[in-house]
């Protein structure tokens, strides 16, 4: 039985549907993240899992248990908020206290479980602090601290980074990763940043107009997308229309070049950029219409007959000028989205 | 943009009418009492020379003691009042319920009724054989006295009706400049909703609700046509006693009653303060 079981879970407002019926398994253990762009339903999801908001239908469960008409004190689920969330006018020991005191957690299990998330979280320093006197990202810690003292069957993250500069952000990453690793807890994550879905997850729930698109593993949603959205949406891609034949596909710039499955007629490729290798030739079917060099790597437009195309090359050698003609060559067979219905082309 | 303009005269200019104001007509007169209480400059006739006779009379004559007293009295319970009726009110208006628009409208009234009128409309309601007694006498029960009455029923009542909005008014910003999400919080970490009301969200609106009591506070405190129309003629608070010193034009004593209660409304200030300093801890800056 999967530790979360979420089946159905609607929300309908007066005139619009915030979430259609969504199903969602978890297990024990599992960090899995709900990315999306703003308004696809992802943060709904997460208020009604806390119980903040009344879904229009549906079940959760935890651990068999139904919970969806419990109030949000009388589940036991704790959430990370972006704001943070610290109470201002409560220190940072306060502040962890906070819910072991509503709860009656006996006084000895109380300095047990504080110390253990201070020690964890890195806070020895700051427990007399109040929340306004520590940076963004002390506050991050103490938020989490706060939330792993509970020993929570559920830890709910709603963007808790996204307040935070960049370098902290991917430090504060790791720092997250490894907490919930040691403590061991099952978490849910809402993001619209893809990069800190891919580097975090064991799982991505991809999510667009209140409704999952598809889920998977980091590797396999980049690796072989459905649907374009997702494509689009991870990573960059260039979408291209081919003609395929068994395992070849005709490009639409003259030359074929292998496929990850055998398929007949007209299909739609998603070419990651690592996906394409372009070599320097006069007789080239491509031209560069711009790079970006990123100290890694050298990222590519390339000008295809009429496709624009994105390519990338290691930063070894400097970059091929604007305007010289390339041919282009697959680095690894291109992968075939599936044909779904709806999706614009 | 800043440090475009140091022009220092400008700055001076620009406070020039507000400090002015403040010192014309509040400076002179402040000064004028304070000195008029100790009789200094109080004309040739009467006692020109400084004096402590009226604060003698002040401290010394029980019918002022106990109208220090009732000041005092008249300007805290309408407050307990007050709150009992603010607090919930405003949390039902951070709410959406039907009809809030108009209610939100409504219960602003008071806010443009005088004084004067508010007085009559509790003695057309509580006065022996007024609304109330009436309506009892139907079931053969009679009214207790609730105007000019020894505990100043219709005064309490009269000053928190008028008040209440004013008091709704603060009370309700001070509610909705708590972020929801740290009630969410706390609601999330098992809170009961009383739970978070007292624990997070009270204290946080704590500052602005201290603000209204206080300012409500000295409102009623000074307070005189209510107190004059609907409380007891024994005794009577300092602001009707002084109109009474005034009527028989005894300035420096009208300064002298006028001093003390503006000293003893600091003192209560301050105490408060200190007070609730205490007992909140360390305040929050709402950062």
């Amino acid at each position: 039985m999967p530790h979360l079981q979420v089946t159905g879970l609607t929300k309908r407002f007066a005139d619009t549907v915030a979430l259609h019926p969504t199903d969602l398994d978890v297990e024990q253990g599992e960090f899995i993240t709900l990315l999306g762009p703003s308004g696809c339903g992802k943060s709904t999801f997460l208020r009604m899992l806390m119980g903040i908001t009344t879904p229009s239908g549906g079940e959760i469960r935890i651990a068999g248990t139904r919970i969806d008409r419990l109030p949000p004190e009388k589940r036991n689920i704790a959430m990370v908020f972006q704001s943070y969330a610290l109470f201002p006018h409560m220190s940072v020991l306060g502040n962890l206290a906070f819910g072991l005191k509503m709860k009656k957690v006996p006084k000895a299990e109380q300095t047990r479980r504080i110390a253990h998330a201070v020690r964890i979280c890195n806070l020895d320093a700051y427990v007399d602090r109040m929340p306004r006197q520590l940076s963004g990202g002390q506050q991050q810690r103490v938020a989490l601290a706060r939330a792993i003292v509970m020993e929570p069957d559920l830890l709910l993250f709603d963007e808790p980074l996204s307040n935070l500069d960049a370098k902290l952000r991917e430090s504060l990453r790791e720092d997250l990763l490894g907490l919930h690793r040691r403590v061991g807890g099952t978490s849910l994550y809402v993001t619209h940043d893809q990069d800190e879905a891919m580097a975090m997850s064991d799982r991505i729930v991809v999510m667009n107009e209140g409704r999952v698109v598809e889920s998977g593993t980091p590797f396999e949603l980049y690796r072989a997308p459905r649907s374009r959205f997702t494509a689009r949406f991870l990573g960059r891609t260039s979408l291209i229309e081919a003609i395929a034949s068994g395992n070849e596909a005709r490009l639409p710039w003259g030359g074929t070049a292998p496929i990850d499955r055998s398929a007949s007629g007209p299909v739609s490729l998603s070419i990651r950029p690592e996906d394409l290798r372009i070599e320097a030739d006069t007789q080239g079917a491509a031209a560069i219409s711009g790079h970006q060099f990123l100290g890694a790597a050298i990222l590519y437009s390339v000008k295809a007959g009429e496709h624009q195309l994105i390519a990338s090359a290691t930063g070894h050698a400097s970059p091929l000028p604007v305007g010289s003609r390339v041919s282009l060559h697959a680095a690894a067979p291109l992968h075939v989205l599936d044909a779904i219905e709806g999706e614009a082309a | 943009m800043n440090g475009m303009d140091r022009n220092p005269w400008k700055t001076l200019l620009l406070l020039a009418p507000g400090v002015g104001f403040l010192a014309v007509m509040f400076g002179i007169p402040l000064a004028w009492g304070v000195l008029g209480s100790f009789g200094i400059g109080m004309g040739p006739a009467k006692i020109a020379g400084p004096t402590l006779a009226y604060y003698a009379k002040v401290f010394g004559d029980p019918r002022y003691l106990a109208g220090l007293r009732t000041s005092f009295y008249y300007g805290a319970m309408p407050v307990v009042v007050n709150l009992i009726v603010a607090i919930p009110l405003s949390l039902a208006l951070g709410r959406s319920f039907v009809g809030r628009k108009l209610f939100n409208g409504l219960y602003k009234i008071p806010l443009a009724v005088p004084s004067i009128v508010v007085a009559f409309a509790m003695l057309t309601l509580f006065e022996q054989g007024g609304f109330f007694s009436r309506f009892l006498h139907l079931f053969d029960l009679t009214l207790p006295r609730l105007v000019r009455d020894k505990w100043g029923f219709g005064v309490i009542m009269a000053v928190a009706w008028k008040d209440i909005p004013f008091m709704t008014l603060i009370i309700t910003g001070s509610f909705a400049s708590v972020p929801t999400e740290l009630v969410q919080a706390a609601r999330a970490l098992g809170a009961s909703p009383l739970r978070s009301f007292l624990f997070v969200k009270l204290p946080l609106a704590m500052p602005g609700i201290t603000a209204a009591i206080l300012l409500s506070f000295i409102r009623s405190t000074g307070s005189f046509v209510i107190p004059d129309v609907l409380g007891i003629s024994y005794p009577l608070p300092f602001s009707v006693l002084m109109y009474q010193a005034f009527r028989e034009s005894n300035w420096p004593l009208v300064y002298a009653i006028g001093t003390t209660l503006m000293v003893a409304s600091f003192i209560v200030l301050l105490l408060y303060y200190l007070l609730t300093a205490r007992i909140g801890g360390r305040k929050t800056d709402g950062a």
